[in-house]
């Protein structure tokens, strides 16, 4: 069977299926239940495949999506993630990330969590880079758009091959989060044209609250291959949901990224609304302005239907200005559940 | 109707509201042994797994309920604040970085059979149903 073709019967399944079946209305599902009291409920969809009593599970997402971009050809792609979780003990954790296009496979991430208490938590590994909200959090299953601000491709590095201490502290009312990283290697198969960065570090403080809101702080240094002294990049964030029908995010980020000399000033707003029964309506202004460049613009506006937890399916078109050719402006729609 | 019937029907009519009250409440129950105290916050982040680990270094073993059933829309609405919805778009980030929700447990009854039998465990089922294999950490009125 080609991958094509179990990728739509996998999908027509998961939507007839009876939704206690695939517990689509489980929100907050098990992820190693007690199964001394043989009364765990089963994993649902959408939230990786425990493997016996080994801490070994597998999940991951897949994305089927098209293109038509002002000056180019049609353009479709299936392409998929394979998760790998493997939790021998509370105290240790590895998390593996593939990804597999038509003609690459590429290791996407791969880390191991050491972890004291909350407060202190140490990852080695290639692993997103911890600079605002969206490069954490990117792919298709999680997003409101089929395409990502031109800021998160073009800025700094996404990964990093290095160690970060994290942790998180509980006062009233939230979680203030850290994180402090740095590379330590070369960049663990990253493609030339993706690592501009030959060392970098930086720092994050997120507070989420338990309101419906976060905030972070980002700060990446980074050294590029060509150059002699280090970058300097300043981000802030702000995720708002007020309820379950709305969502505002915000990003904004200053200073030199890895990837051009010169101050850079880029940022984000989006929206996302539910109109109706799971169908949102979305909108993402963002503005780019690179070292000796107008400032590009542009304005996403699509429609989403999340129909289940682990499902989004998204048409949305990118307009930009002259200047924003960077952008591929156009349509783009997409496909995309987790597993 | 005598004084003395007058009396037994209110010592009745109270014993069976503070039976309905009782019905309504939620209790946080953990191990006989474990001594933790806990705020709603710290209770919320529980919940969330971002607080995964007890003072004493134990990591924590919360346990939900099945969707759907009462405990755990009141539990999910007054701890988290949180609707079902918003939620699973907070677990599918969090199943991105590799973090999975609770385990679920399909009665009130498995809950507190399992908390009685694993110190690192935490779980809520209605006040009317705590019995002496549980210690009771909080009470949540609904």
């Amino acid at each position: 069977m080609s991958i094509h073709r179990a990728f739509w019967l996998a999908l027509w399944a998961g939507l007839w299926a009876p939704q206690g079946a695939l517990g689509a209305e489980d929100a907050t599902p098990a992820a190693a239940p007690p199964a001394e009291t043989g009364e765990a409920v089963p994993d649902p969809a959408g939230r990786g495949y425990s493997i016996g009593e080994t801490g070994l599970a597998l999940g991951g997402y897949v994305t089927g999506e098209a293109e038509d971009l002002e000056g180019d050809d049609y353009y479709s792609e299936l392409e998929g993630n394979l998760f790998l979780f493997y939790e021998p003990s509370r105290y240790f954790r590895l998390f593996t990330d593939f990804e597999f296009e038509p003609d690459n496979v590429a290791l996407e991430r791969s880390y191991v969590d050491l972890t004291r208490n909350d407060a202190l938590k140490v990852r080695v590994g290639k692993f997103l880079t911890p600079i605002g909200r969206w490069n954490q959090a990117h792919i298709e299953p999680l997003t409101w758009t089929t395409s990502e601000p031109l800021m998160i491709e073009t800025v700094f590095d996404d990964t990093v091959s290095g160690a970060s201490l994290n942790g998180t502290v509980f006062p009233s009312g939230g979680a203030l989060s850290y994180s402090v990283y740095a590379s330590l290697v070369d960049a663990i198969q990253v493609d030339a044209d993706e690592n501009f960065a030959e060392r970098s570090t930086g720092a994050r403080l997120e507070w989420a609250s338990l309101e419906g809101w976060t905030a972070g702080l980002s700060y990446y240094a980074s050294k590029p291959y060509d150059v002699s002294r280090w970058h300097h990049l300043g981000g802030a964030d702000l995720l708002w949901q007020p309820n379950r029908r709305f969502e505002l995010s915000v990003e904004l980020l200053a200073g030199e990224g890895s990837r051009a000399a010169g101050a850079t000033y880029a940022g984000y707003v989006q929206v996302a609304v539910e109109t109706w029964r799971s169908l949102y309506l979305t909108a993402r202004h963002e503005e780019l302005a690179y070292p000796g460049a107008p400032t590009a613009r542009f304005l996403t506006t699509g429609l989403v239907w999340a129909p289940r937890p682990w499902l989004r399916i998204k048409a949305d078109y990118t307009s930009a200005n002259e200047a924003g050719a960077l952008g591929e402006p156009g349509a783009r729609a997409s496909l995309s559940l987790l597993y | 109707m005598t004084l003395r019937s007058l009396g037994v029907a209110l010592v009745l009519g109270f014993a069976a509201a503070a039976a309905a009250q009782d019905g309504r409440r939620i209790a946080v129950i953990v191990h006989p042994e474990r001594r933790a105290e806990l705020s709603v916050d710290q209770l919320a982040q529980i919940y969330l797994r971002r607080k995964q680990y007890w003072e004493d270094g134990d990591v924590i073993v919360p346990l939900n309920l099945a969707s759907g059933l009462a405990p755990r829309v009141a539990f999910s609405h007054q701890v988290l604040r949180q609707t079902e919805a918003r939620l699973a778009d907070y677990w599918n980030r969090r199943y991105f970085d590799g973090v999975m929700p609770p385990a679920t447990l399909a009665s009130t009854a498995a809950v507190r059979r399992y908390v009685a039998t694993d110190r690192r465990a935490i779980g809520y089922v209605p006040a009317a149903e705590v019995d002496a294999t549980v210690r009771v950490i909080l009470v949540l009125e609904r």
